[in-house]
Protein backbone atom coordinates (compact mmCIF):
# COMPACT_ATOMS: atom_id res chain seq x y z
CA UNK A 1 0.00 0.00 0.00
CA UNK A 2 1.35 3.41 -0.84
CA UNK A 3 1.97 5.91 1.92
CA UNK A 4 -0.91 8.29 2.27
CA UNK A 5 0.82 10.78 4.48
CA UNK A 6 -1.93 10.58 7.12
CA UNK A 7 -1.72 10.08 10.86
CA UNK A 8 -0.78 6.47 11.54
CA UNK A 9 -2.97 6.51 14.69
CA UNK A 10 -5.98 5.98 12.44
CA UNK A 11 -6.89 2.42 11.60
CA UNK A 12 -9.34 3.47 8.93
CA UNK A 13 -9.84 6.75 7.09
CA UNK A 14 -12.38 7.46 4.40
CA UNK A 15 -11.87 10.78 2.69
CA UNK A 16 -14.78 12.03 0.61
CA UNK A 17 -15.64 8.53 -0.52
CA UNK A 18 -18.47 8.16 -3.01
CA UNK A 19 -19.50 4.98 -4.75
CA UNK A 20 -21.85 4.40 -7.66
CA UNK A 21 -22.94 0.89 -8.65
CA UNK A 22 -22.86 0.03 -12.37
CA UNK A 23 -26.66 0.43 -12.53
CA UNK A 24 -26.26 4.08 -11.49
CA UNK A 25 -27.30 3.67 -7.84
CA UNK A 26 -25.40 6.00 -5.53
CA UNK A 27 -24.50 3.85 -2.54
CA UNK A 28 -22.08 6.24 -0.82
CA UNK A 29 -22.01 10.04 -1.03
CA UNK A 30 -18.95 11.96 0.09
CA UNK A 31 -18.38 9.83 3.19
CA UNK A 32 -15.69 11.05 5.58
CA UNK A 33 -14.88 8.77 8.50
CA UNK A 34 -11.81 8.31 10.66
CA UNK A 35 -11.59 5.41 13.08
CA UNK A 36 -8.68 5.40 15.54
CA UNK A 37 -6.66 2.26 16.25
CA UNK A 38 -8.52 0.15 18.78
CA UNK A 39 -11.81 1.97 18.14
CA UNK A 40 -15.19 0.25 18.40
CA UNK A 41 -17.60 1.72 15.87
CA UNK A 42 -21.12 0.64 15.00
CA UNK A 43 -22.62 1.68 11.70
CA UNK A 44 -26.42 1.80 11.68
CA UNK A 45 -29.05 2.82 9.19
CA UNK A 46 -31.99 1.51 7.23
CA UNK A 47 -31.58 -1.23 4.62
CA UNK A 48 -29.88 0.18 1.54
CA UNK A 49 -28.31 3.07 3.43
CA UNK A 50 -24.80 2.04 2.30
CA UNK A 51 -23.51 0.23 5.42
CA UNK A 52 -22.39 -2.97 3.69
CA UNK A 53 -21.03 -1.03 0.72
CA UNK A 54 -18.94 1.02 3.13
CA UNK A 55 -17.54 -2.09 4.82
CA UNK A 56 -16.62 -3.64 1.45
CA UNK A 57 -14.49 -0.57 0.75
CA UNK A 58 -12.36 -1.27 3.79
CA UNK A 59 -10.62 -4.30 2.30
CA UNK A 60 -10.78 -3.23 -1.32
CA UNK A 61 -13.60 -5.50 -2.49
CA UNK A 62 -15.18 -2.29 -3.73
CA UNK A 63 -13.13 0.70 -4.87
CA UNK A 64 -14.43 4.25 -4.46
CA UNK A 65 -15.79 6.07 -7.48
CA UNK A 66 -14.41 9.22 -5.84
CA UNK A 67 -12.34 9.92 -2.74
CA UNK A 68 -9.86 7.61 -1.08
CA UNK A 69 -9.67 4.89 1.57
CA UNK A 70 -6.69 4.57 3.89
CA UNK A 71 -5.99 1.55 6.04
CA UNK A 72 -3.54 2.20 8.85
CA UNK A 73 -2.28 5.30 7.09
CA UNK A 74 -1.82 3.72 3.67
CA UNK A 75 -4.03 4.27 0.68
CA UNK A 76 -5.67 1.12 -0.64
CA UNK A 77 -5.91 2.20 -4.29
CA UNK A 78 -4.19 -0.35 -6.50
CA UNK A 79 -3.48 -2.73 -3.61
CA UNK A 80 -4.86 -6.25 -4.19
CA UNK A 81 -7.60 -7.44 -1.84
CA UNK A 82 -5.52 -10.38 -0.63
CA UNK A 83 -2.89 -7.95 0.67
CA UNK A 84 -5.39 -5.69 2.40
CA UNK A 85 -6.86 -8.87 3.92
CA UNK A 86 -3.78 -9.05 6.15
CA UNK A 87 -5.02 -5.87 7.82
CA UNK A 88 -8.80 -6.08 7.53
CA UNK A 89 -10.93 -9.16 8.20
CA UNK A 90 -14.44 -8.82 6.77
CA UNK A 91 -17.39 -10.90 7.95
CA UNK A 92 -19.99 -11.17 5.22
CA UNK A 93 -23.66 -10.60 5.97
CA UNK A 94 -24.68 -13.93 4.42
CA UNK A 95 -22.55 -16.79 5.78
CA UNK A 96 -23.47 -19.00 2.82
CA UNK A 97 -21.49 -16.71 0.56
CA UNK A 98 -18.45 -17.05 2.76
CA UNK A 99 -18.47 -20.71 3.77
CA UNK A 100 -17.32 -23.26 1.19
CA UNK A 101 -15.31 -25.91 3.02
CA UNK A 102 -16.82 -29.22 4.13
CA UNK A 103 -15.46 -29.09 7.64
CA UNK A 104 -15.78 -26.31 10.18
CA UNK A 105 -12.05 -26.47 11.02
CA UNK A 106 -11.08 -26.26 7.33
CA UNK A 107 -13.36 -23.28 6.86
CA UNK A 108 -11.90 -21.45 9.85
CA UNK A 109 -8.37 -22.34 8.75
CA UNK A 110 -8.82 -21.03 5.20
CA UNK A 111 -7.99 -17.37 5.98
CA UNK A 112 -5.05 -17.85 8.36
CA UNK A 113 -3.63 -20.50 6.02
CA UNK A 114 -3.66 -17.98 3.18
CA UNK A 115 -1.89 -15.52 5.47
CA UNK A 116 0.90 -18.05 5.92
CA UNK A 117 0.03 -19.71 9.23
CA UNK A 118 0.93 -23.39 9.43
CA UNK A 119 1.29 -26.21 11.93
CA UNK A 120 0.74 -25.48 15.59
CA UNK A 121 0.17 -21.74 14.99
CA UNK A 122 -2.60 -22.53 12.55
CA UNK A 123 -4.18 -25.12 14.82
CA UNK A 124 -4.08 -22.72 17.76
CA UNK A 125 -5.62 -19.88 15.72
CA UNK A 126 -8.44 -22.19 14.60
CA UNK A 127 -9.17 -23.57 18.07
CA UNK A 128 -8.99 -20.15 19.71
CA UNK A 129 -11.48 -18.73 17.19
CA UNK A 130 -13.85 -21.68 17.58
CA UNK A 131 -13.66 -21.34 21.35
CA UNK A 132 -14.50 -17.65 21.10
CA UNK A 133 -17.73 -18.33 19.23
CA UNK A 134 -18.69 -21.39 21.29
CA UNK A 135 -18.18 -23.94 18.50
CA UNK A 136 -15.39 -25.97 20.05
CA UNK A 137 -16.18 -29.64 19.48
CA UNK A 138 -17.70 -29.02 16.05
CA UNK A 139 -14.38 -28.91 14.22
CA UNK A 140 -15.26 -31.88 12.02
CA UNK A 141 -18.89 -30.96 11.40
CA UNK A 142 -20.00 -29.98 7.91
CA UNK A 143 -20.90 -26.27 8.16
CA UNK A 144 -23.72 -26.75 5.65
CA UNK A 145 -25.39 -29.13 8.10
CA UNK A 146 -25.46 -26.48 10.83
CA UNK A 147 -28.30 -24.01 11.38
CA UNK A 148 -28.08 -20.44 10.14
CA UNK A 149 -26.98 -18.90 13.45
CA UNK A 150 -24.18 -21.44 13.83
CA UNK A 151 -23.11 -20.97 10.22
CA UNK A 152 -22.89 -17.29 10.98
CA UNK A 153 -20.70 -18.06 14.00
CA UNK A 154 -18.49 -20.30 11.83
CA UNK A 155 -18.08 -17.38 9.43
CA UNK A 156 -17.22 -15.12 12.37
CA UNK A 157 -14.66 -17.61 13.69
CA UNK A 158 -13.13 -17.74 10.20
CA UNK A 159 -12.49 -14.00 10.39
CA UNK A 160 -11.27 -14.05 14.00
CA UNK A 161 -8.72 -16.76 13.19
CA UNK A 162 -7.03 -14.38 10.75
CA UNK A 163 -6.08 -12.21 13.75
CA UNK A 164 -6.18 -9.05 11.66
CA UNK A 165 -5.72 -5.70 13.46
CA UNK A 166 -8.99 -4.44 11.96
CA UNK A 167 -12.20 -6.48 11.99
CA UNK A 168 -15.27 -5.43 10.00
CA UNK A 169 -18.47 -7.29 10.82
CA UNK A 170 -21.47 -7.01 8.52
CA UNK A 171 -24.62 -7.70 10.55
CA UNK A 172 -22.99 -10.14 13.01
CA UNK A 173 -26.13 -10.38 15.16
CA UNK A 174 -28.58 -11.33 12.40
CA UNK A 175 -30.26 -14.67 13.14
CA UNK A 176 -28.65 -15.02 16.56
CA UNK A 177 -30.54 -16.11 19.66
CA UNK A 178 -29.69 -14.76 23.13
CA UNK A 179 -26.67 -17.03 23.49
CA UNK A 180 -25.33 -16.17 20.06
CA UNK A 181 -25.86 -12.48 20.70
CA UNK A 182 -23.95 -12.76 23.97
CA UNK A 183 -21.09 -14.51 22.18
CA UNK A 184 -20.91 -11.82 19.51
CA UNK A 185 -20.91 -9.08 22.20
CA UNK A 186 -18.14 -10.89 24.04
CA UNK A 187 -16.13 -11.26 20.83
CA UNK A 188 -16.36 -7.53 20.11
CA UNK A 189 -15.29 -6.64 23.66
CA UNK A 190 -12.41 -9.07 23.58
CA UNK A 191 -11.19 -7.69 20.25
CA UNK A 192 -11.31 -4.19 21.70
CA UNK A 193 -9.42 -5.35 24.81
CA UNK A 194 -6.72 -6.74 22.54
CA UNK A 195 -6.42 -3.30 20.95
CA UNK A 196 -7.95 -4.35 17.64
CA UNK A 197 -10.25 -2.02 15.73
CA UNK A 198 -13.83 -3.19 15.27
CA UNK A 199 -16.44 -1.83 12.88
CA UNK A 200 -19.85 -3.48 12.71
CA UNK A 201 -23.17 -2.84 11.07
CA UNK A 202 -26.32 -3.81 12.93
CA UNK A 203 -30.04 -3.23 13.25
CA UNK A 204 -29.96 -4.31 16.89
CA UNK A 205 -29.88 -1.01 18.77
CA UNK A 206 -29.48 -2.63 22.17
CA UNK A 207 -26.36 -4.49 20.94
CA UNK A 208 -25.05 -1.25 19.47
CA UNK A 209 -25.72 0.83 22.59
CA UNK A 210 -24.15 -1.68 24.96
CA UNK A 211 -21.18 -2.84 22.91
CA UNK A 212 -19.80 0.11 20.97
CA UNK A 213 -18.19 3.38 21.99
CA UNK A 214 -19.18 5.22 18.84
CA UNK A 215 -22.21 5.06 16.56
CA UNK A 216 -22.33 6.27 12.96
CA UNK A 217 -25.80 6.70 11.46
CA UNK A 218 -26.18 6.44 7.68
CA UNK A 219 -29.02 7.46 5.43
CA UNK A 220 -29.03 7.20 1.63
CA UNK A 221 -25.27 6.69 1.45
CA UNK A 222 -24.32 9.62 3.67
CA UNK A 223 -23.39 9.93 7.34
CA UNK A 224 -26.13 11.87 9.13
CA UNK A 225 -25.02 11.41 12.74
CA UNK A 226 -21.79 10.38 14.44
CA UNK A 227 -21.17 10.27 18.18
CA UNK A 228 -21.12 8.20 21.31
CA UNK A 229 -24.15 5.99 22.01
CA UNK A 230 -25.14 8.54 24.66
CA UNK A 231 -25.25 11.28 22.05
CA UNK A 232 -26.78 9.30 19.20
CA UNK A 233 -29.54 7.75 21.33
CA UNK A 234 -30.29 10.98 23.24
CA UNK A 235 -33.82 12.36 22.67
CA UNK A 236 -32.37 15.25 20.64
CA UNK A 237 -31.12 12.78 18.03
CA UNK A 238 -34.26 10.62 17.81
CA UNK A 239 -35.59 12.58 14.88
CA UNK A 240 -32.43 11.80 12.88
CA UNK A 241 -32.64 8.13 13.92
CA UNK A 242 -36.28 7.88 12.88
CA UNK A 243 -35.53 9.55 9.55
CA UNK A 244 -33.56 6.43 8.72
CA UNK A 245 -36.28 4.09 10.08
CA UNK A 246 -34.46 3.27 13.33
CA UNK A 247 -35.87 3.42 16.83
CA UNK A 248 -33.72 4.22 19.86
CA UNK A 249 -33.26 1.21 22.14
CA UNK A 250 -35.99 0.88 24.83
CA UNK A 251 -33.36 1.48 27.55
CA UNK A 252 -32.60 4.88 25.99
CA UNK A 253 -36.29 5.83 25.98
CA UNK A 254 -36.88 4.71 29.59
CA UNK A 255 -33.52 6.11 30.72
CA UNK A 256 -34.32 9.45 29.11
CA UNK A 257 -37.68 9.59 30.93
CA UNK A 258 -36.01 8.76 34.25
CA UNK A 259 -33.19 11.24 33.77
CA UNK A 260 -30.53 8.51 33.47
CA UNK A 261 -29.24 9.47 30.04
CA UNK A 262 -29.59 7.40 26.89
CA UNK A 263 -27.40 4.40 27.73
CA UNK A 264 -28.37 3.35 31.26
CA UNK A 265 -27.40 -0.11 32.47
CA UNK A 266 -30.07 -2.61 33.45
CA UNK A 267 -29.05 -2.22 37.11
CA UNK A 268 -29.39 1.57 36.94
CA UNK A 269 -32.85 1.29 35.40
CA UNK A 270 -34.05 -1.20 38.02
CA UNK A 271 -32.67 0.94 40.86
CA UNK A 272 -34.27 4.09 39.48
CA UNK A 273 -37.65 2.36 39.00
CA UNK A 274 -37.52 0.93 42.56
CA UNK A 275 -36.68 4.36 43.96
CA UNK A 276 -39.52 5.90 42.02
CA UNK A 277 -41.83 3.13 43.20
CA UNK A 278 -40.82 3.69 46.81
CA UNK A 279 -41.25 7.46 46.51
CA UNK A 280 -44.67 7.42 44.89
CA UNK A 281 -46.00 4.17 46.33
CA UNK B 1 -24.91 -45.66 5.02
CA UNK B 2 -26.94 -48.56 3.83
CA UNK B 3 -30.46 -47.20 3.64
CA UNK B 4 -31.92 -44.83 1.09
CA UNK B 5 -31.26 -41.12 1.53
CA UNK B 6 -33.97 -39.36 3.62
CA UNK B 7 -34.72 -36.89 0.81
CA UNK B 8 -35.31 -39.71 -1.66
CA UNK B 9 -37.64 -41.50 0.78
CA UNK B 10 -39.66 -38.33 1.29
CA UNK B 11 -39.83 -37.79 -2.45
CA UNK B 12 -40.99 -41.38 -2.87
CA UNK B 13 -43.82 -40.92 -0.31
CA UNK B 14 -44.88 -37.68 -1.98
CA UNK B 15 -44.87 -39.36 -5.38
CA UNK B 16 -47.07 -42.20 -4.16
CA UNK B 17 -49.54 -39.69 -2.83
CA UNK B 18 -49.53 -38.02 -6.24
CA UNK B 19 -48.80 -34.58 -4.84
CA UNK B 20 -45.60 -33.89 -6.56
CA UNK B 21 -44.66 -33.02 -10.12
CA UNK B 22 -42.06 -34.74 -12.23
CA UNK B 23 -39.68 -31.80 -11.92
CA UNK B 24 -39.76 -31.89 -8.15
CA UNK B 25 -39.26 -35.66 -8.21
CA UNK B 26 -36.21 -35.30 -10.41
CA UNK B 27 -34.67 -32.52 -8.38
CA UNK B 28 -35.43 -34.18 -5.06
CA UNK B 29 -33.80 -37.36 -6.37
CA UNK B 30 -30.69 -35.54 -7.60
CA UNK B 31 -30.38 -33.57 -4.37
CA UNK B 32 -30.82 -36.70 -2.28
CA UNK B 33 -28.15 -38.53 -4.28
CA UNK B 34 -25.67 -35.68 -3.96
CA UNK B 35 -26.51 -35.23 -0.30
CA UNK B 36 -25.90 -38.93 0.10
CA UNK B 37 -22.56 -38.56 -1.66
CA UNK B 38 -21.63 -35.71 0.66
CA UNK B 39 -22.66 -37.75 3.67
CA UNK B 40 -20.29 -40.49 2.58
CA UNK B 41 -17.62 -38.35 4.26
CA UNK B 42 -18.97 -40.00 7.40
CA UNK B 43 -17.09 -43.12 6.31
CA UNK B 44 -14.03 -41.06 5.52
CA UNK B 45 -13.97 -39.88 9.14
CA UNK B 46 -14.09 -43.39 10.58
CA UNK B 47 -11.03 -45.10 11.97
CA UNK B 48 -10.44 -47.81 9.42
CA UNK B 49 -7.56 -49.30 7.49
CA UNK B 50 -7.78 -47.08 4.42
CA UNK B 51 -8.83 -43.98 6.37
CA UNK B 52 -5.53 -44.16 8.24
CA UNK B 53 -3.48 -44.19 5.04
CA UNK B 54 -1.93 -41.11 3.52
CA UNK B 55 -4.28 -39.85 0.76
CA UNK B 56 -1.41 -39.62 -1.74
CA UNK B 57 -0.64 -43.29 -1.16
CA UNK B 58 -4.32 -44.14 -1.60
CA UNK B 59 -4.53 -42.23 -4.86
CA UNK B 60 -1.39 -43.97 -6.18
CA UNK B 61 -2.79 -47.37 -5.15
CA UNK B 62 -6.08 -46.57 -6.84
CA UNK B 63 -4.36 -45.58 -10.09
CA UNK B 64 -2.14 -48.68 -10.07
CA UNK B 65 -5.02 -51.08 -9.44
CA UNK B 66 -7.29 -49.42 -12.00
CA UNK B 67 -4.47 -49.68 -14.52
CA UNK B 68 -4.03 -53.37 -13.66
CA UNK B 69 -7.78 -53.98 -14.05
CA UNK B 70 -7.83 -52.17 -17.38
CA UNK B 71 -4.87 -54.09 -18.76
CA UNK B 72 -6.02 -57.47 -17.53
CA UNK B 73 -7.89 -59.81 -19.81
CA UNK B 74 -8.20 -62.54 -17.20
CA UNK B 75 -11.38 -63.07 -15.22
CA UNK B 76 -9.30 -64.74 -12.48
CA UNK B 77 -7.15 -61.63 -12.05
CA UNK B 78 -10.22 -59.38 -12.03
CA UNK B 79 -11.92 -61.61 -9.45
CA UNK B 80 -8.73 -61.52 -7.37
CA UNK B 81 -8.58 -57.72 -7.56
CA UNK B 82 -12.22 -57.50 -6.55
CA UNK B 83 -11.55 -59.70 -3.53
CA UNK B 84 -8.71 -57.35 -2.55
CA UNK B 85 -11.12 -54.40 -2.87
CA UNK B 86 -13.73 -56.17 -0.73
CA UNK B 87 -11.14 -57.01 1.93
CA UNK B 88 -9.97 -53.39 2.01
CA UNK B 89 -13.59 -52.18 2.25
CA UNK B 90 -14.22 -54.54 5.17
CA UNK B 91 -11.08 -53.41 6.98
CA UNK B 92 -12.18 -49.80 6.47
CA UNK B 93 -15.66 -50.36 8.00
CA UNK B 94 -17.44 -49.66 4.72
CA UNK B 95 -20.85 -51.39 4.82
CA UNK B 96 -20.67 -54.27 2.30
CA UNK B 97 -24.32 -54.19 1.32
CA UNK B 98 -24.30 -50.53 0.40
CA UNK B 99 -20.90 -50.78 -1.27
CA UNK B 100 -21.73 -53.80 -3.44
CA UNK B 101 -25.25 -52.61 -4.27
CA UNK B 102 -24.12 -49.15 -5.28
CA UNK B 103 -21.61 -50.54 -7.77
CA UNK B 104 -23.42 -53.55 -9.21
CA UNK B 105 -26.90 -52.10 -9.56
CA UNK B 106 -25.71 -49.42 -11.95
CA UNK B 107 -23.04 -51.21 -13.93
CA UNK B 108 -25.23 -53.72 -15.81
CA UNK B 109 -27.28 -50.79 -17.05
CA UNK B 110 -24.34 -48.79 -18.35
CA UNK B 111 -21.60 -51.30 -19.18
CA UNK B 112 -24.11 -54.06 -20.06
CA UNK B 113 -25.76 -51.93 -22.74
CA UNK B 114 -22.38 -51.09 -24.24
CA UNK B 115 -21.40 -54.76 -24.60
CA UNK B 116 -24.70 -56.09 -25.96
CA UNK B 117 -23.73 -55.62 -29.65
CA UNK B 118 -20.38 -57.36 -29.02
CA UNK B 119 -22.20 -60.47 -27.79
CA UNK B 120 -23.58 -61.02 -31.27
CA UNK B 121 -21.00 -59.37 -33.51
CA UNK B 122 -17.81 -61.03 -32.28
CA UNK B 123 -17.11 -64.07 -34.49
CA UNK B 124 -16.76 -67.50 -32.93
CA UNK B 125 -18.77 -70.56 -31.91
CA UNK B 126 -22.33 -69.76 -30.83
CA UNK B 127 -23.48 -70.52 -27.29
CA UNK B 128 -27.01 -71.23 -28.49
CA UNK B 129 -29.23 -70.27 -31.40
CA UNK B 130 -32.71 -69.07 -30.53
CA UNK B 131 -34.97 -68.35 -33.50
CA UNK B 132 -37.15 -65.27 -32.97
CA UNK B 133 -39.23 -64.90 -36.11
CA UNK B 134 -37.00 -63.79 -38.97
CA UNK B 135 -34.11 -63.16 -36.51
CA UNK B 136 -31.82 -65.51 -34.63
CA UNK B 137 -30.61 -64.72 -31.09
CA UNK B 138 -27.18 -66.39 -31.16
CA UNK B 139 -24.52 -64.91 -28.89
CA UNK B 140 -20.97 -66.03 -29.56
CA UNK B 141 -18.81 -67.57 -26.85
CA UNK B 142 -15.89 -65.09 -27.34
CA UNK B 143 -18.46 -62.25 -27.31
CA UNK B 144 -19.93 -63.38 -24.00
CA UNK B 145 -16.48 -63.89 -22.45
CA UNK B 146 -15.37 -60.46 -23.70
CA UNK B 147 -18.57 -58.91 -22.31
CA UNK B 148 -18.12 -60.52 -18.92
CA UNK B 149 -14.51 -59.34 -18.76
CA UNK B 150 -15.51 -55.83 -19.78
CA UNK B 151 -18.26 -55.65 -17.13
CA UNK B 152 -15.88 -57.10 -14.52
CA UNK B 153 -13.23 -54.49 -15.40
CA UNK B 154 -15.74 -51.68 -15.07
CA UNK B 155 -17.04 -53.16 -11.81
CA UNK B 156 -13.57 -53.42 -10.27
CA UNK B 157 -12.60 -49.92 -11.42
CA UNK B 158 -15.82 -48.34 -10.14
CA UNK B 159 -15.47 -50.23 -6.84
CA UNK B 160 -11.94 -48.88 -6.46
CA UNK B 161 -13.10 -45.34 -7.21
CA UNK B 162 -16.00 -45.62 -4.77
CA UNK B 163 -13.75 -47.02 -2.08
CA UNK B 164 -11.28 -44.19 -2.57
CA UNK B 165 -14.00 -41.52 -2.36
CA UNK B 166 -15.70 -43.16 0.62
CA UNK B 167 -12.52 -43.42 2.66
CA UNK B 168 -10.92 -40.09 1.79
CA UNK B 169 -12.21 -36.61 2.63
CA UNK B 170 -12.72 -34.57 -0.51
CA UNK B 171 -10.21 -31.89 0.53
CA UNK B 172 -7.52 -34.55 1.02
CA UNK B 173 -8.31 -36.08 -2.32
CA UNK B 174 -7.87 -32.73 -4.02
CA UNK B 175 -4.59 -32.14 -2.25
CA UNK B 176 -3.43 -35.55 -3.46
CA UNK B 177 -4.23 -34.51 -7.02
CA UNK B 178 -1.98 -31.48 -6.51
CA UNK B 179 0.75 -33.81 -5.25
CA UNK B 180 0.46 -35.64 -8.57
CA UNK B 181 0.95 -32.28 -10.33
CA UNK B 182 -2.59 -32.02 -11.65
CA UNK B 183 -2.95 -28.33 -12.68
CA UNK B 184 -4.09 -25.98 -9.93
CA UNK B 185 -6.89 -24.50 -12.04
CA UNK B 186 -8.38 -27.92 -12.69
CA UNK B 187 -8.28 -28.86 -9.00
CA UNK B 188 -9.81 -25.54 -7.98
CA UNK B 189 -12.66 -25.82 -10.47
CA UNK B 190 -13.33 -29.39 -9.36
CA UNK B 191 -13.32 -28.35 -5.73
CA UNK B 192 -15.70 -25.41 -6.18
CA UNK B 193 -18.05 -27.40 -8.40
CA UNK B 194 -18.35 -30.13 -5.81
CA UNK B 195 -18.87 -27.68 -2.98
CA UNK B 196 -21.45 -25.51 -4.65
CA UNK B 197 -23.50 -27.95 -6.64
CA UNK B 198 -25.04 -29.11 -3.36
CA UNK B 199 -25.77 -25.59 -2.14
CA UNK B 200 -27.16 -24.67 -5.54
CA UNK B 201 -29.48 -27.67 -5.57
CA UNK B 202 -30.74 -26.61 -2.16
CA UNK B 203 -31.48 -23.20 -3.63
CA UNK B 204 -33.37 -24.82 -6.50
CA UNK B 205 -35.37 -26.92 -4.06
CA UNK B 206 -36.10 -23.81 -2.00
CA UNK B 207 -37.42 -22.04 -5.10
CA UNK B 208 -39.59 -25.05 -5.92
CA UNK B 209 -40.98 -25.27 -2.41
CA UNK B 210 -41.66 -21.54 -2.35
CA UNK B 211 -43.63 -21.93 -5.55
CA UNK B 212 -45.44 -25.01 -4.33
CA UNK B 213 -46.53 -23.22 -1.18
CA UNK B 214 -48.21 -20.54 -3.31
CA UNK B 215 -49.91 -22.81 -5.83
CA UNK B 216 -53.43 -24.02 -5.18
CA UNK B 217 -54.61 -26.98 -7.25
CA UNK B 218 -52.97 -28.54 -10.25
CA UNK B 219 -51.02 -26.64 -12.87
CA UNK B 220 -50.98 -27.61 -16.51
CA UNK B 221 -47.87 -29.02 -18.18
CA UNK B 222 -47.57 -25.93 -20.36
CA UNK B 223 -47.72 -23.70 -17.32
CA UNK B 224 -45.07 -25.80 -15.57
CA UNK B 225 -42.77 -25.63 -18.59
CA UNK B 226 -43.20 -21.85 -18.82
CA UNK B 227 -42.35 -21.51 -15.14
CA UNK B 228 -39.32 -23.80 -15.50
CA UNK B 229 -37.85 -21.78 -18.36
CA UNK B 230 -38.27 -18.56 -16.35
CA UNK B 231 -36.78 -20.15 -13.24
CA UNK B 232 -33.79 -21.49 -15.18
CA UNK B 233 -32.90 -17.97 -16.29
CA UNK B 234 -33.26 -16.64 -12.75
CA UNK B 235 -31.12 -19.46 -11.38
CA UNK B 236 -28.32 -18.87 -13.89
CA UNK B 237 -28.37 -15.23 -12.80
CA UNK B 238 -28.30 -16.25 -9.16
CA UNK B 239 -25.49 -18.75 -9.71
CA UNK B 240 -23.43 -16.08 -11.43
CA UNK B 241 -23.98 -13.63 -8.57
CA UNK B 242 -23.23 -16.34 -6.01
CA UNK B 243 -19.98 -17.28 -7.73
CA UNK B 244 -18.90 -13.62 -7.69
CA UNK B 245 -19.77 -13.25 -4.02
CA UNK B 246 -18.05 -16.48 -3.01
CA UNK B 247 -14.92 -15.47 -4.87
CA UNK B 248 -15.01 -12.04 -3.21
CA UNK B 249 -15.29 -13.74 0.19
CA UNK B 250 -12.28 -15.92 -0.66
CA UNK B 251 -10.23 -12.90 -1.73
CA UNK B 252 -11.24 -11.13 1.48
CA UNK B 253 -9.55 -13.95 3.36
CA UNK B 254 -6.27 -13.62 1.52
CA UNK B 255 -6.87 -16.17 -1.25
CA UNK B 256 -4.26 -15.87 -4.01
CA UNK B 257 -5.26 -18.84 -6.15
CA UNK B 258 -3.18 -21.42 -4.28
CA UNK B 259 -5.09 -24.18 -2.48
CA UNK B 260 -3.76 -24.92 0.98
CA UNK B 261 -5.19 -27.95 2.79
CA UNK B 262 -5.51 -27.82 6.57
CA UNK B 263 -4.14 -31.29 7.24
CA UNK B 264 -0.43 -31.83 6.84
CA UNK B 265 0.49 -35.22 5.46
CA UNK B 266 3.40 -37.50 6.14
CA UNK B 267 3.97 -40.87 4.54
CA UNK B 268 4.57 -43.37 7.33
CA UNK B 269 6.23 -46.77 7.05
CA UNK B 270 2.81 -48.47 6.90
CA UNK B 271 1.77 -46.21 4.03
CA UNK B 272 4.90 -47.12 2.08
CA UNK B 273 4.37 -50.82 2.86
CA UNK B 274 0.73 -50.76 1.72
CA UNK B 275 1.71 -48.84 -1.41
CA UNK B 276 4.48 -51.32 -2.20
CA UNK B 277 2.14 -54.26 -1.57
CA UNK B 278 -0.53 -52.81 -3.84
CA UNK B 279 1.93 -52.09 -6.62
CA UNK B 280 3.13 -55.68 -6.37
CA UNK B 281 -0.44 -56.98 -6.57
CA UNK B 282 -1.06 -54.78 -9.61
CA UNK B 283 2.17 -55.90 -11.30
CA UNK B 284 1.53 -59.59 -10.59
CA UNK B 285 -2.02 -59.19 -11.92
CA UNK B 286 -0.82 -57.69 -15.18
CA UNK B 287 2.07 -60.13 -15.67
CA UNK B 288 0.21 -63.28 -14.65
CA UNK B 289 -2.99 -62.39 -16.53
CA UNK B 290 -2.00 -63.91 -19.90
CA UNK B 291 -1.35 -67.28 -18.21
CA UNK B 292 -4.65 -67.42 -16.32
CA UNK B 293 -8.21 -68.08 -17.57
Amino acid sequence: MSAGGSRPSHAIELEGVSFVYPDGTWALRDVCLAVPEGGRVAIVGQNGSGKSTLLRHLNGLLRPSAGRVLVRGRETAGVPVERIARQVGLLFQNPDLQIFEEQVADEVAFGPRNLGLTGADLASAVMEALEAVGLRGLEHANPFNLGFSRRKLVALAAILAMRTPIVALDEPTTGQDGRGLGLVEEVVRRLADEGRTVLATSHDMRFVAETFERVVVMREGAIVADGTPDEVFAPAAWEVLRSTHLDPPPAAVVGGALGLGSTPTEAQLVAALRERDARYG
Amino acid sequence: MSGPAPGAAAAGRERRRGRIGWLEQTLAGITASIEHAVFTEQHARERGFLQARDPRAKLAIFLALVLAASLSGSITVLAGLYLVVLAAAGASHVPYRYFVKRVWLGIPLVAGIVVIPALFLVPGPRLFDLPAGPLHVAPSLPGVVGGVIFVARVGVSVSLALLLVMTTPWADLLKSLRALHVPQVFVLILSMTYRYIFLFLHTVNGVLQARKSRVVGRTSGAEQRRWISGTMGALVNRAFKMSNDVYAAMLARGFTGELRAYSTYRMRTTDWAVLAGSLTVAAVGVLAGPFLP
